[in-house]
């Protein structure tokens, strides 16, 4: 293997695990690998910006919210982090159903930090360290440990790298340009180049925040009030719910004038002035985007969201921009509201490098070196939620690999984390990756009340669920079981009563004698109206009358939809070998041949998603491993 | 993008094929069309053998589940009520020791159609789905049945052997067609993205309202509708006007349909059937293709075999395309005509009044309003006549290009409506966005029969070149 220092070599120091970069995914993995037992160095080049929120501060929302659940039914740290820092929660999509409905909160972004910089510091095993990782030590094809900007040499069984935008990033603002990570943070050069020396394919990304205001600056009388749930649900199983009292946020809107400014000065955007090349991410577009992609909208929504509670500085969500400063200036203070904005950051726009995911296997190990894991915006995702997602699950199997045992794989039907890991792995991504629902196809399974059910017996069985919450859990399963069952043993007689009750919630009369379960699906009905025909029912907690509640309700959808999965699981039981050389395999088209080669899918069921391997491929590909198949058998017939 | 190397081979797979591949059971009449001594209907997949075994009852007592391999059972075929179909024998093949490399049981049963079918209906209601043409020898493909070490080959000879079906299937979908059926699909991915949008970006886009919901997707029913309704023509034109000759005994329905087919036009499968049966055959008039069915004629015997023919024939006359009605010109009515005359009512129809080489005894007044034409079938005068009503009562009219004429075509896009219904119907329950967008993706994946598949990724791109969200 070319690249990295080789050769039998001394170190400083040792470890077992080591984790460069401390944003989300780097907290959750050096977590989760000391949790699981491994001494864990984790290199940050400033202890202060120990998870940082650069961008929005907010976290959750439809898919993301999800991951959060699904990182904290694991045994993961973040969502117990934004329970305890959360400035306003809302519960969104209440009236579409409950497979899409998820929590979002406005996060304290320096109480986030040290919340989390407290969590690691506490944690036994793990070590923290400030400094830059500027070399990758390699030996035979397998990672030895890191060296940093000073050549200290740090050795470990595995590496997890979680660098974020750092690599060989650069901020742009109007037409000035300048080496800089976000916040102004030094950025990290020296990794990219062991990486392309490794072979490893690089993508260019680009991304932009925007300008915050200080508080005293906004004309609130002119904004529209979007307040928070109080109390508001909590993230984490752990949390019941929040006491403390909302902060709010606010919603404006750009105007004609503010349009015309950005339209004159188009050409001092550095998304658009050549200074950066080709299109930006479409999740996160900026202000000058939004004008050229959607030239027909006359306004823009802004949302004006606290930073924390101990500053006065409001984001501008919806104005990402990177135009000089003084258009900033001049543009922002077109917006209703925003007359007298004082503006205490500018908005910019960031290009970093990031590696390809096709570059991955399903662990989120590198195939070209053992050892050595990447997870986060790294790997070519944006959000905080995809890159903690991605941090736990490298650190789980960093553990796995280290002592020898299989990966955890999330499924697609198991989880929003399998959807975005396979999805990544499988397509790779030509823009910045952000979860969105419509990406999991087997959504009705992976609702967010569920996430625990689905996720922390194997984050029990891992030892990331601590034994007081494991029985909590199994208590509420238990109780949400027997409720079920009590409610379908529960007879409704058709009597006067009965019909009485129905009739006034707008219900059809009963024919015959029936159960509540069957009551409780119909859709005008719900498990607190109920009541009124279920005197003896016992109080459960809220979340425990959720899953029933949704169970019970959706089970024709639930049912259907586990019925593809079993479809597709059959594809996914079929194991593609290791050794399989796809050039020599006749039948397959040439994209198919250079795709599959690329990807080198684990399952028939991931070589079916890569675009361009079309199902006669995946036909040639059943014949040739049945061929093998036989062939090994030393053809019986 | 290389497809074109090897187009129809590729051209052969569909997504569903591959996922179905490993789950379902399929089952077809695996011997031609018409009658014959002996038909087979064969059965691959995982389940053929429990299917099977449901339905056949050894005379040796022994079951098909426990069945050696490769070996000839006599029993009975039942149908999953317990009525029996037919004598026939039953031999399982077992996984990897048969054509597809599946577990196959193959039923080698009398070679009447309408057995046949029952046979194949039975199957299917009790788990085994139809097979797509060409689908055996797909899995006999994947399976590595027809070439182990030469896989290049057999992808060759598949591209050989599919390459006319191809074209067929490839024309079918060109052109007119394929854009109304492309617009629709469109329609559908916008409608989807919005559902989509407002799921992921609630802030920033509302959701669309029931008026919304059920505008568009009426809109849609009603094109699949039309589709649906021309389809039914493109299958008719394809495999002919289903023509049924009745009447009672001695009318001289069988001289009318050899006469019909003696006429120097293309006579498809002339082999006889069985007496207790239906009697079918092919013949093309005007260009225009027409399956003729003969039936045992209506009577009052008493007869309990007989009694079974008479049954049988109502049922045919109750799903056929066309009814000759064929009465004696040279006798008065008799009450069995009257019979005759009430299975006409049920269907399109044609009043033959044959034997007009003999002078007429029959009164005509009671064919007033019904379409009358006289005949001879022996003489052959009037058959001109007769014929250019068949054609004129076919409708099929002029040819048209753009007609969906396969059954798996016509499958895909009942299964879209049904999809499309089931939204429509949950929209109006008040059911929820989740659960809708499920349905109308399934709407979509039936639709990709037609179209190729829709990806997620289609979906997302559609909502970020519509919706202007993200902050």
């Amino acid at each position: 293997m070319d690249g990295g220092e080789t050769g039998s070599m001394t170190f400083d120091e040792k470890c077992d695990v080591i984790v460069v970069g401390a944003g989300h995914a780097g907290c959750e993995a050096a977590l989760a690998a000391a949790r699981l037992g491994m001494e864990v160095l984790l290199f940050s080049i400033s202890l202060e910006n120990v998870a940082q929120m650069p961008c929005n501060p907010s976290v959750g929302g439809p898919g993301k919210g999800h991951l959060v659940r699904e990182i904290d039914a694991l045994g993961g740290e973040m969502a117990r982090c934004i329970d305890a820092t959360a400035l306003q929660v809302r519960l969104l999509n209440t009236s579409k159903g409950p497979a899409v409905q998820s929590l979002r909160a406005q996060v304290d972004r320096n109480l986030y930090h040290l919340r989390m910089l407290q969590t690691l510091s506490n944690q036994p095993r793990l070590r923290l360290n400030e400094a830059t990782v500027a070399d990758l030590v390699i030996e035979g094809g397998r990672v030895r440990g890191v060296i940093n900007q000073l050549g200290r040499r740090y050795g470990a069984e595995a590496v997890i790298l979680c660098m974020g935008p750092y690599l060989a990033s650069r901020v742009h603002v109007g037409h000035r340009s300048f080496p800089a990570g976000p916040r102004g943070q030094r950025e990290a050069s020296d990794l990219g180049q062991t990486l392309r020396r490794l072979g490893l394919r690089l993508m260019r990304f680009k991304t932009g925040t925007s300008p915050r205001v200080h508080a005293r600056s906004l004309d609130t009388s002119r904004l529209t009030l979007l307040e928070g749930e109080y109390p508001g649900y909590g993230f984490s199983f752990e949390t019941r719910r929040l006491d403390r009292p909302p902060l709010p946020c606010w919603v404006t809107h750009t105007t004609a004038r503010t349009h015309a400014i950005i339209r004159k000065h188009l050409h001092d955007s550095a998304m658009y002035s050549g200074a950066i090349q080709g299109p930006g991410p479409r999740y996160c577009p900026s202000i000058e985007a939004k004008l050229v992609m959607f030239p027909d909208k006359d306004r823009h929504l802004v949302f004006i969201e606290p930073e924390g509670v101990h500053t006065h500085e409001m984001y501008l969500a919806g104005l990402s921009t990177s135009l000089p400063e003084d258009i900033q200036i001049e543009f922002v203070r077109t917006v209703p509201g925003l007359e007298r904005a004082e503006i205490t950051r500018f908005g910019y726009a960031i290009e970093y490098d990031c590696l390809d995911p096709l570059e991955l296997e399903r662990s989120l190990q590198l195939k070209k070196v053992k050892g050595l894991f990447a997870a986060g915006q790294i790997n070519g995702t944006t959000g905080y939620e995809e890159a903690a997602a991605q941090g736990l699950m490298a650190g789980i199997n960093a553990v796995r690999y280290i002592r020898g045992e299989e990966p955890v794989i999330l499924d697609r039907s198991q989880a929003y984390i399998g959807v975005l890991i396979d999805d990544l792995v499988s397509k790779g991504t030509a823009e910045p990756y952000r979860m969105m629902t419509s990406r999991a196809e087997y959504r009705l399974l992976l609702r967010e009340d569920t996430a625990d059910r689905r996720l922390t017996p194997l984050g029990h069985s891992l030892g990331l669920i601590s034994p007081e919450r494991f029985a909590a859990f199994e208590k509420k399963q238990r109780q949400i079981e027997a409720e079920k069952a009590r409610l379908e043993a529960v007879r409704v007689p058709a009597n006067e009563q009965t019909a009485a009750f129905l009739q006034a919630m707008g219900s059809t009369p009963l024919t015959q004698t029936t159960n509540l379960k069957e009551l409780l699906r119909r859709p005008e009905l719900n498990y607190e109206t109920l009541a009124v025909l279920d005197p003896e029912r016992e109080v459960l907690e809220e979340e425990t009358v959720r899953v029933v509640e949704n169970d019970l309700r959706y089970a024709g959808y639930i049912e259907r939809q586990q019925r593809q999965v079993a479809a597709q699981r059959r594809m996914e039981e079929r194991r593609l070998p290791e050794d399989i050389v796809y050039s020599e395999i006749g039948g397959l088209s040439l994209e198919a041949r250079e795709k599959l080669d690329r990807v080198r899918p684990q399952t028939l069921g991931q070589a079916a998603r890569i675009s361009g391997v079309s199902p006669a491929d995946i036909a040639v590909l059943l014949v040739h491993l049945e061929s093998r198949r036989r062939q090994g058998r030393g053809r019986v017939e | 993008m290389n497809n074109k190397k090897d187009p129809a081979f590729r051209g052969l797979f569909t997504s569903r094929d591959v996922r179905t591949m490993l789950t379902d059971t399929i089952a077809a009449i695996a011997t031609g069309f018409g009658v014959a001594a002996v038909g087979v209907v064969r059965l691959s997949g995982p389940e053929a053998v429990d299917i099977a075994d449901r339905l056949f009852h050894s005379r040796s007592g022994i079951r098909l589940k426990e069945a050696e391999s490769h070996r000839m059972l006599y029993g009975t075929i039942v149908d999953p009520g317990g009525g029996i179909l037919d004598q026939a024998l039953a031999v399982v093949m077992r996984a990897p020791r048969s054509y597809t490399g599946e577990d196959v049981v193959e039923f080698h049963c009398h070679g009447s159609p309408v057995v046949l079918r029952a046979v194949l209906t039975a199957l299917i209601s009790s788990g085994a789905r139809s097979a797509d043409p060409g689908e055996f020898t797909k899995r006999a493909f994947v399976n590595g049945k027809l070439d182990l070490v030469q896989v290049e080959g057999v992808s060759d000879l598949l591209y050989a052997r599919s390459e006319r079906a191809r074209q067929l299937a490839v024309r079918q979908v060109e052109g007119a067609l394929s854009q109304r059926i492309e617009t629709m699909r469109q329609t559908l991915i916008a409608f989807l993205a919005h559902v989509h949008a407002s799921i992921d970006y609630p802030d920033e886009v509302p959701e669309p309202t029931s008026q919304h919901w059920s505008e568009c997707l009426q809109g849609i029913l009603q094109q699949i509708d039309q589709l649906l309704a021309e389809a039914q023509l493109g299958i008719r034109v394809r495999d002919g006007i289903d023509t049924v000759l009745v009447g009672r005994a001695n009318v001289g329905k069988s001289s009318l349909m050899n006469a019909l087919l003696r006429t120097p036009r293309a006579i498809v499968t002339p082999v006889a059937g069985t007496t207790r049966d239906v009697i079918e055959e092919s013949c093309e008039i005007a260009g225009v293709a027409f399956r003729l069915s003969d039936t045992a004629g209506i009577s009052n015997s008493s007869d309990p075999v007989e009694r079974e023919g008479i049954r049988r024939t109502r049922r045919r006359a109750a799903e056929a395309d066309l009814l000759l009605g064929v009465f004696d010109a040279s006798e008065p009515l008799r009450d069995e005509d009257l019979e005759v005359l009430r299975l006409l009512d049920q269907q399109k129809s044609i009043v033959v009044l044959n034997k007009s080489d003999l002078p007429r005894r029959i009164d005509t007044e009671i064919f007033d309003d019904r379409r009358v034409v006289s005949v001879s079938a022996i003489t052959c005068v009037g058959l001109d006549a007769l014929e250019k009503a068949m054609v004129e009562a076919a409708e099929v009219g002029e040819p048209k290009e753009s007609l969906l004429t396969r059954p798996r075509q016509v499958g895909a896009l009942r299964a879209t409506a049904q999809a499309v219904r089931d939204v429509i119907l949950g929209v109006e329950q008040g059911l929820t966005a989740d659960c809708l967008a499920v349905d109308l993706e399934e709407a979509l994946w039936h639709l990709g029969e037609l179209t190729g598949e829709t990806t997620p990724d289609e979906i997302i791109n559609e909502i970020f070149s519509r919706f202007c969200v993200g902050k």
